[in-house]
């Protein structure tokens, strides 16, 4: 790890350095840097654009039908789809025949951008839009040569359409005759896209190809596998991150009929655990409920949200690491009192708790491992399985399953339950196991958002803008220990800690920012938004506050405070106050509205909301969000995820929102303790505006998420009066 | 271990488990039938909805020893009534799901709701479908899409 | 409030008088003791009013009051929470299409589950709240009232009322209210369901008397 350190620091790598992961023979997981920059020293003056081979995307059937690899995990966000419309469109493939299949690991189906097969940080269509366009073209390209060579004529006087190649004298061939051929023939180097014009697909809204199976109980998740003599484990974990047991008596756990073993194995977070493996789950289940384990704590940090709440509000009065020094620091101080804004919030563990609780199966062959796995990081994954059983990355294959959400839990750097599930298959060579957590072990595991602090003190000039901005923000970085560390953590920063603040669009004099980075011993993770969670409730309800004390329209205020050359974002705030000017115009009494914008993975949003109190919680009525995310592939996928994700953003407002530990155990276990929003939790109803553009495609999963609580917080605050700066909500 | 004789999907079925497996691991691990799904085990999700006897059950909590000779109609065999049908066209229509796996609970929820109420005000909704959770959230479509099978049976 | 037919004229004039402040009497109030003795002696009555409180104190405990609520919905635990997972009375009182009662409870407690049952699960009708809409339980003069009360109570004398604490299925489940999912028991209410019955019957032979309103 220290040699791929210097190299990035030498280099000054940017996010976007490429990652190979490999096992090495001492059994360290080396992460080595894989560098793919434009430098001149390197062949030729521009970086040359990768050649993907289409046969490792495109199979086209004889009955017609054509399959699609996607090269990276669906799980709910629609890539499914929107990819394999991607390509058909530059194919001029007949739709109706596209079969999409989740490509299994294998170095071809890397992400373009980050050199490892994954999916996360809104990616998908923003690094894979141009190579599918090209793997359509290209495929295209060779059936068009295939049919000009069939015919004897000249591939510019053909022409394609729905799966079907014409020439120029009334010939005609179905790609499906054309494939075999086709197939045979070079991969030209050069294609030409189509014009924006010429998309049948792209642009269009489309509906999901995995609808259908999804309804009718035939999709198989990861959870459904079932192979022939498989077996089930479940695993007791230590309920304090990072324990292992003294000891354990597990007669009656054995003595449950089916249960096959018990043994030890690590988990994460450096602790070690009891998995119980037997026939059928709920054999497992009722097992390892029985064993009794005598827990070892000594040297094991007992976290508890109490000290931490105060240990970074304390620390939050001092700066931290600096992120931003922008003008004076002391200007603040020259403010009189009656100018002046002090802030302190503080946000809560949060769970991911993706519907379908997180497995794994494995079978270890000795030479070989096949796993199934409804995994986001397929290229960590398989390399951390290798390790485990002892064998080469190559030797692992990696079968990607359809997955019931992620939120970001299924990416995870350390792969600990892919490592809990290889420590168990070794156990039974020739046997596959499937490691299953129960929905308490999900609550309970860790892996986090983690808890944070703010502090801001706001200067306000006399014309109600603010003239300065100190900002420190407290929390454990997700980064640090991870191999995205070296291009994530500058000067001691993580930057997804502090994201939606360092690169703030509203243009703040004398900004300041700085962060600190205690170590807890509770593992964290990325969570759909990750920093823009925190960071995008704490702007947009101060810039808020700031337009109530200057007496100004939320949105104008806003607009003013905002750099022109935010683009999106004023795009969007246009669009969005265009949008909702009719029913803002008339709010029923009780009713008030909340205004929030917010830039996250370079997509640009804002919204309105309509709220009003009921049975002393938030009930949201409706929320007109517009987005300016570039081109939309599918906007009809782009409609799905804004009006889920501002749904799946209310979590945070919920009063069972929080994930708390009291001397070092979650005090939470399941939905009962820990409870998303239901249906009438959410809005009513979502409208969503794309923003036209022919701009290169951005993210769509996790923009949606940190413009909703801010926006309820803001409604709220005009009914009550209030100002909020502790989530969840726990009362209006 | 006890022998349990079930009627699923207007199939006879016979398993030999334990009385206290809960129906859902019956149908999924005895019987193969994976559709209905586990997402908490404390019936606070719904995603393990079934109907018996007709009724909206949670499968999560009930012993296969309780379930007696009343009738079992999964997530596979919604589809043969015509509510079922008329929900699952209208959930593909209006692209409902996203991750789908809480889809089979929900699906099996509302066909309860509209086979009681075939015009469901909102308010009838909210209250049949407010203990299925989504973590996708995809409420919002969810009620247009049983408005919209409302509209189709009518 | 009973008024007696006979009694010594001393205790007489008392219950006259209770009789003419009490409560206005609803038109099929009460006015035979149901064993048919004609007297309640000061004995039988005080006797009765403090079998009374034994029968209030199981009534309001919370395997009992916990679905004799005065909202739109059940309440579950000892702290008689708001029953989770949003489920609501419904307009027959056994939650509605998707999430009634039966949903989940079936016509036995689920030991395995963790889930209580017994047949025909439902919520008591609002006729027989036994809370405020603010979730406070009511006095015992106030639950005595309702429960007495023809209007209310579906009609029943008190034969019918002791019958009911003898044989009523979700009465009985009362007593034997199963096993929490992590295998702890439920709390009992204090009385066993033997002595709840006995108690029912000195009330009920003591002609149902009711304490005064605070």
């Amino acid at each position: 790890m220290a040699a791929a350190t210097q190299i990035a620091n030498d280099l000054h790598l940017s996010r976007r350095g490429f990652l190979r992961v490999s096992a090495t023979a001492a059994g360290g997981l080396l992460v080595s840097l894989y560098l793919d920059l434009p430098l001149a020293a390197q062949e030729g003056a521009a970086t040359k654009a990768k050649v993907y081979p289409p046969d490792a995307f495109v199979h086209i059937k004889p009955d017609g039908k054509i399959i699609i690899q996607v090269n990276r995990l669906e799980f709910g966000q629609g890539v499914q789809t929107s990819l394999p419309m991607i390509l058909a469109d530059e194919m001029d493939a007949d739709w109706s025949q596209v079969v999409a299949e989740l490509a299994p690991a294998a170095d071809v189906y890397r992400d373009p951008v980050y050199g490892i097969q994954m999916v996360g940080g809104s990616g998908s269509i923003a690094h894979s839009f141009q190579q599918y366009r090209e793997l359509g073209a290209r495929t295209r390209a060779m059936l068009v040569a295939a049919a000009a060579q069939k015919w004897n004529v000249a591939p510019e006087q053909c022409r394609t359409e729905s799966s079907v190649v014409h020439g120029p004298g009334g010939q005609s061939a179905k790609y499906a005759e054309l494939a075999d051929a086709a197939s045979h023939l070079p991969v030209p180097e050069t294609v030409t896209l189509k014009t924006a014009a010429e998309f049948r697909l792209i642009g269009k809204g489309t509906r999901r190809l995995d609808s259908s199976p999804k309804c009718d109980g035939s999709m198989k998740f990861g959870l459904d596998l079932d192979l022939p003599g498989m077996k089930i484990a479940v695993v007791a974990r230590p309920p304090v991150f990072g324990a292992s047991p003294k000891s354990f008596d597990d007669k009656a756990a054995r003595s449950v009929p089916g249960v096959v073993d018990v043994f030890e194995i690590p988990v994460g977070g450096k602790g070690r655990g009891v998995a119980v493996i037997a026939d059928k789950f709920w054999t497992a289940k009722q097992a390892r409920d029985r064993l009794r384990i005598d827990w070892d704590f000594s040297g094991v940090e007992r976290a508890d949200s109490s000290q931490l709440r105060e240990k970074y509000k304390t620390l939050a009065e001092t700066p931290g690491n600096v992120a931003v020094a922008r003008g004076d620091d002391k200007a603040i101080d020259g403010v009189s009192a009656s100018n002046r804004i002090l802030a302190e919030y503080e946000f809560p563990y949060l769970a991911h708790t993706p519907m379908e609780p997180l497995n794994t199966t494995i079978r270890f062959d000795g030479d070989h491992a096949e796993v199934w796995a409804g995994s986001q990081f397929q290229t960590f994954d398989g390399a951390a399985i290798a390790q485990v059983l002892g064998l080469k990355p190559e030797q692992v294959t990696f079968h990607t399953e359809m997955a019931g959400g992620g939120f970001g839990r299924r990416a995870v750097p350390d792969s600990h339950v892919q490592r809990e599930a290889a420590a168990i298959a070794k156990h039974f060579t020739g046997t596959p196991v499937k490691l299953v957590w129960p929905r308490e072990d999900d609550v309970r595991g860790g892996y986090y958002r983690p808890m944070h602090a703010h502090r801001v003190e706001i200067g306000i000039g006399a014309d109600g803008m603010p003239v300065a901005w100190r900002h420190v923000v407290v929390g454990q970085s997700i980064m640090a220990g991870t191999p995205f560390a070296a291009f994530t953590v500058k000067d001691g920063v993580d930057e997804t800690a502090v994201e939606g603040i360092i690169d703030t669009h509203y243009d703040l004099p004398n900004f300041h920012l700085s962060a600190h980075h205690p170590a807890v011993n509770v593992p964290v993770l990325w969570f759909r938004s990750v920093g823009h969670t925190h960071t995008a409730f704490v702007m947009e309800t101060l810039i808020d506050e700031l337009a109530v004390r200057a007496n100004a329209d939320p949105i104008a205020y806003r607009r003013k405070l905002l750099k022109p050359d935010a683009k999106k974002l004023h795009r969007a705030l246009d669009l969005m106050e265009q949008k909702s000017a009719s029913w803002r115009a008339k709010l029923p009494a009780g009713h008030a509205v909340g205004i929030a914008c917010h830039e996250s993975f370079e997509t640009g949003v804002a919204c309105a909301v309509d709220v009003s109190i009921e049975n002393n919680r938030p009930k949201i009525h409706r929320v007109t969000v517009a987005v300016d995310a570039g081109i939309a592939v599918n906007p009809l996928t782009i409609e799905s995820q804004f009006q889920g994700g501002v749904s799946f953003g209310v979590s945070q407002l919920m009063a069972k929102g929080a994930i708390t530990l009291k001397d070092g155990y979650v005090e939470q276990s399941n939905f009962d303790t820990y409870t998303p929003p239901y249906i009438m939790d959410a809005p009513t109803a979502v409208d969503v505006h794309i923003v036209p553009s022919s701009e290169k495609p951005s993210g769509c999963g996790e923009p949606p998420v940190p413009v909703i609580s801010p926006a309820v917080a803001n409604a709220l605050s005009r009914l009550t009066g209030k100002r909020y700066r502790n989530l969840p909500l726990v009362e209006v | 271990m006890e022998t349990y004789k079930l009627r699923v999907n207007g199939e006879a079925k016979e398993v030999t488990v334990d009385p206290g497996t809960p129906l859902l691991w019956v149908l999924r691990e005895d019987l193969k039938m994976t559709g209905t799904k586990y997402g908490c085990g404390i019936a606070a999700c719904g995603a393990c909805t079934v109907h018996l006897g007709g009724v909206a059950t949670r499968s999560c909590v009930v012993p296969v020893s309780l379930v007696g000779d009343r009738p079992i109609v999964t997530i596979e065999g919604i589809g043969e009534d015509p509510v079922g049908r008329a929900v699952q066209k209208a959930w593909v229509s209006e692209d409902v799901v996203q991750c789908g796996y809480c889809q089979s609970g929900q699906i099996m929820s509302a066909v309860a709701l509209l086979k009681s109420a075939p015009k469901p005000t909102e308010s009838n909704i909210e209250e049949s479908m407010g203990g299925n959770l989504c973590r996708c959230a995809t409420y919002v479509r969810i009620r247009e899409a049983i408005k919209i099978a409302a509209q189709q049976m009518s | 409030m009973v008024c007696a037919r006979k009694a010594m004229p001393r205790i007489f004039l008392v219950v006259l008088i209770a009789c003419a402040i009490g409560p206005a009497m609803p038109p099929r109030a009460w006015g035979q003791s149901a064993s048919g003795k004609d007297a309640a002696t000061p004995a039988t009555r005080d006797a009765g009013l403090a079998a009374w409180q034994q029968v209030y104190s199981v009534l309001t405990h919370p395997r009992c009051v916990n679905c004799h609520t005065a909202t739109n919905y059940p309440q579950q635990g000892d702290d008689r929470h708001r029953h989770l997972v949003n489920v609501v009375r419904g307009p027959g009182d056994k939650g509605v299409p998707g999430l009634n009662c039966a949903t989940c409870h079936q016509s036995a407690n689920a030991e395995s589950t963790g889930v209580p049952g017994g047949p025909n699960w439902h919520l008591a009708p609002l006729s027989m709240k036994w809370q405020d809409p603010q979730d406070r339980i009511l006095s015992s003069a106030q639950v005595c009232q309702s429960l007495t009360d023809r209007a209310k109570n579906h009609n029943l004398d008190g034969a019918g009322i002791l019958k009911h604490h003898e044989e009523e299925p979700l009465v009985l489940w009362a007593f034997q209210p199963g096993h929490r999912r992590d295998g702890t028991a439920r709390s009992l209410p204090p009385l066993t369901h033997d002595e709840f019955v006995a108690a029912t019957r000195t009330w009920v032979e003591a002609g149902t008397p009711c304490p005064k309103n605070p």
